[in-house]
């Protein structure tokens, strides 16, 4: 009891968090209407997301893609040190910017971050839950149900950890989906990554559907002939002879492909067909977030130890 | 005129040709120990226009790939008189392996280091522009392989080597799975094909069309080196390296038009309630492309029906939602139990064995072990392979996995059996075989194929399919009436029937030996 004199309790009548909860349910619901909503671009049932660059639409698509990652990996850097939550308001609000201007279709950009959103409800629950009220701590309690307390601290951290991972998350769309994937990997390649490292990215996202089509294929064939999953010896028996077969067919094609590349002249390198020209247009751009980016940084940091100290 | 390893008689167009390729004594054994060449001398001229043909595994890819100096023969040697050779695969999507069709071309001009035009990335898009004019994929260039249909991938390979503009181009079997209009397209291209033009193929319409010379292969030797009418006119010859394919001729009559098979079966009548009743049935796939558009068909018992249509039709489509794999949208019921032979027999066996193979379906029928093993060793035999129970089903040639995918499906007894493209990659002799096993089955036939001639030997009515719907439904010797062509087959048979006439004439005008 002697503890509980420490505590700042704020409690919230029903009306008050009836309202938040129902606004929260409402705003859920309509992101998972957009989510389940059949996108007209949607490639397949096995939800590989196209990367088909959208073409040419905005000067985000016509940014230079060296620049482009650079200056938003910058940016997800940034933003992955600071702590202050006004701050990475700000943030979101940039980046909720640049997707707009980016002209990503929204159902396939919340798909991309729906998996996120799964990870994080979940390990906001369990940090409400489970997370320890402390002497000094502020805690929330909803009436009448005054056994529940939701520690505030907690609270701000969980949404610290959302806005962090919700932001780095989203600028991966506007990476990947404003230049077409080859531009993007060789854009990578002239950032310093291994040339291996990018061929395997090229080849296994252009591979990656072929392999679904014959595994599709083979497992329309499977159930055509009556299998069906049964919790027995003989269902691990099929799906290992399924994916050995799978194996070794991908392994015979790995080959045929490094023939084919080989009568093509491949000796181990693969060429750039993509030539690389930065204008002014978008040397501002990449230095603009550049710039947003470590003016966050140093607005985090000042609120962070004070003003006054740090001058 | 049957002689073994006869040099070839450079006549016509080749006399005083140069030789640009040249093999001298060739072996190639694979790491596995496979001899897969044995002794090969081939000289290659300059604009010679060869085809290689033979039995499945005979060792065809292995000496097109030496030709390209992809594989190093283990023995002999290979002489190049400074060519630049070209490959086009059989399967399309081993060519084609970037992300998009533009860097697919520009990946060969960009490492043979072709002077200028390697540097100049305007003359370079300038060469890639062309040639996708040529194969017709201009408004793909910047498209990713995986979204083209089958027959573009197919054009789209050989753009990915045009481009390289080599001397000689070798091609591994083009026209597996094309429709007859995109064989055509093949063709003319191939025609005006300026350079040397090595290629492989198990479709001799084709090749008579583009070759002059053939060079014939039996257990990775040169078995013979003719002229294309040479061994045409020969059928003993034809006969011995599964070539013979001169059961298609018998369909034809004297003037052009194709005479109907008479079936060993009477064919079913349509009294009776329908055991497939399909009421303006559509289905949309989920990326939105319509597969089916108010497709009505009505199918009795003991029926054989062609489906026709050129690629895209909506043909696997409707196989598809036969066998309830598809939920369509419509007025549909199926009273039968529908097997589905697949294009690609490999999509259908991953067992370790022929035997597990035909049993899986059985198995999962739950029906006893000695019920299972009957019908086993039924379906092995109505497909004629008694004794390959213990054989590995990837380890098979194209006709005898094709059997088996067909036998895997019989030993499940089901009421119609749907085959979709059943000649893709069978030898002539595999396709005889396989008319015989299917006229054979007392089962109801829905048979997939651009392959009119092959389908005249088994079925009795044909269903016409374009753009999803079907446009017609009529017998079968409906389809040979010119008028009917001209009107309702959208992808067109022209230059079969200008080479069965041809070839009609070597045979029968005299100078079959």
């Amino acid at each position: 009891m002697k503890s509980d004199v420490a505590i700042r309790v704020i409690a919230l009548s029903p009306k008050v968090w009836l309202s938040a909860a129902i606004a929260l349910i409402v705003i859920t619901a309509f992101l998972i209407f957009c989510l389940k909503a059949r996108h007209e671009t949607e490639v397949s049932s096995w939800k590989i997301p196209s990367l088909e660059g959208g073409g040419q639409r905005g000067w985000i698509n016509r940014w230079d893609a060296r620049l482009k990652i650079f200056s938003l990996m910058f940016f997800s850097f940034a933003v992955a040190f600071i702590n202050n939550v006004a701050v990475l308001l700000f943030d979101a609000v940039c980046i909720a910017c640049l997707v707009v201007a980016s002209r990503i279709a929204i159902r396939a950009f919340l798909r991309r971050l729906s998996p996120v959103f799964s990870f994080l409800t979940f390990l906001a629950i369990v940090l409400l839950l489970t997370a320890p009220v402390k002497q000094g701590d502020t805690v929330i309690v909803l009436e009448p149900f005054s056994m529940i307390r939701l520690n505030l601290g907690i609270i701000r951290l969980i949404l610290r950890i959302w806005l962090k991972a919700v932001i780095i998350v989203a600028v991966m769309p506007v990476v990947f989906e404003t230049s077409p994937y080859s531009i993007t990997v060789a854009a990578l390649r002239k950032l310093g990554l291994p040339e291996g490292f990018t061929q395997m990215l090229l080849l296994a996202y252009r591979y990656l559907f072929v392999l679904r089509d014959e595994a599709s294929r083979m497992y329309r064939s499977m159930k055509l002939r009556g299998f069906r999953y049964r919790t027995g010896w003989r269902t691990l028996v099929i799906l290992g002879n399924f994916l050995g077969i799978l194996f070794v067919r991908s392994y015979e094609r790995t080959q045929r492909i490094y023939e084919a590349m080989t009568a093509r002249g491949y000796r181990g390198n693969m060429p750039l067909a993509v030539k690389f020209k930065a204008n002014w247009r978008d040397i501002t751009l990449a230095a603009m977030w550049v710039a947003v980016a470590s003016f966050s940084l140093i607005v985090d940091l000042l609120l962070q130890h004070g003003f006054a100290r740090m001058i | 005129m049957h002689d073994v390893a006869q040099e070839y008689r450079l006549t016509g167009s080749l006399a005083g040709k140069k030789v640009i390729l040249q093999l001298k004594d060739v072996s190639f054994i694979y790491p596995d120990g496979n001899k897969a060449l044995d002794n090969v001398n081939l000289a290659v001229y300059e604009n010679d226009r060869l085809a290689i043909v033979g039995h499945n595994g005979c060792g065809k890819t292995t000496l097109a790939k030496i030709l390209c100096d992809i594989y190093k023969p283990t023995r002999g040697s290979v002489l190049r008189e400074n060519v630049r050779v070209g490959m086009v695969f059989q399967d399309p999507d081993d060519q084609l392996f970037s992300a998009t069709l533009f860097d697919d071309l520009a990946f060969g001009p960009l490492l043979m280091s072709q002077g200028i035009t390697v540097t100049d990335a305007t003359l370079l898009e300038a060469k890639i522009s062309t040639v996708l004019d040529m194969v017709g994929l201009r408004e793909y260039a910047y498209k990713e392989p995986h979204n083209l249909s089958y027959g573009q991938r197919k054009r789209a390979a050989l753009a990915t080597v045009l481009t390289m503009d080599p001397d000689v181009l070798i091609l591994d079997e083009p026209t597996d799975g094309l429709d007859p209009e995109h064989e055509e397209v093949f063709l003319d291209l191939l025609s005006s094909f300026k350079g040397t033009l090595v290629c492989i193929s198990h479709n001799l319409f084709f090749l008579y069309h583009l070759c002059d010379r053939v060079l014939v292969l039996k257990n990775g030797r040169v078995h013979h080196d003719y002229t294309i009418k040479d061994l045409i006119s020969h059928p003993p010859s034809l006969r011995e390296h599964g070539l013979d394919f001169t059961f298609r001729l018998s369909c034809c009559g004297d003037n052009g038009g194709h005479i109907l098979q008479v079936r060993t079966e009477v064919p079913a009548s349509s009294e009776g309630s329908p055991i497939i009743y399909l009421n303006n049935v559509s289905y949309t796939y989920p990326d939105g492309s319509p597969g089916l558009k108010n497709v009505s068909l009505v199918v009795h018992k003991g029926e054989r029906i062609a489906v026709v249509g050129e690629n895209g039709a909506g043909k696997s489509t409707l196989a598809l939602v036969l066998t309830g794999i598809l939920k369509p949208l419509g007025d549909y019921y199926i009273d039968a139990e529908i097997g589905l032979v697949f294009q690609n027999p490999m999509d259908q066996l991953f067992c370790t064995s022929c035997w597990n193979e035909v049993a899986f379906g059985p198995e999962n029928m739950d029906l006893a072990r000695d019920v299972v093993s009957a019908r086993v060793k039924e379906a092995l035999h109505s497909v004629g392979l008694d004794g390959y129970e213990n054989r590995v089903p990837h380890r098979l040639s194209g006709g005898e996995q094709k059997r088996i995918a067909i036998a895997s499906i019989l030993s499940m007894k089901p009421d119609v059996l749907i085959l979709d493209e059943p000649t893709n990659n069978l030898d002539p002799d595999g396709e005889r075989q396989l008319i015989e096993i299917l006229d054979s089955l007392e089962q109801t036939l829905i048979i997939i194929s651009h392959d009119l001639c092959f389908l005249s030997f088994l079925c009795d009515r044909a269903v016409v399919m374009h753009e999803g719907r079907i446009i017609e439904d009529v017998p079968f010797e409906e389809l040979f009436r010119a008028e009917f062509k001209r009107a309702h087959l959208h992808h067109h048979h022209g230059h079969h029937k200008r080479c069965c006439q041809a070839i009609r004439e070597i045979f029968f005008g005299g100078s079959v030996t």
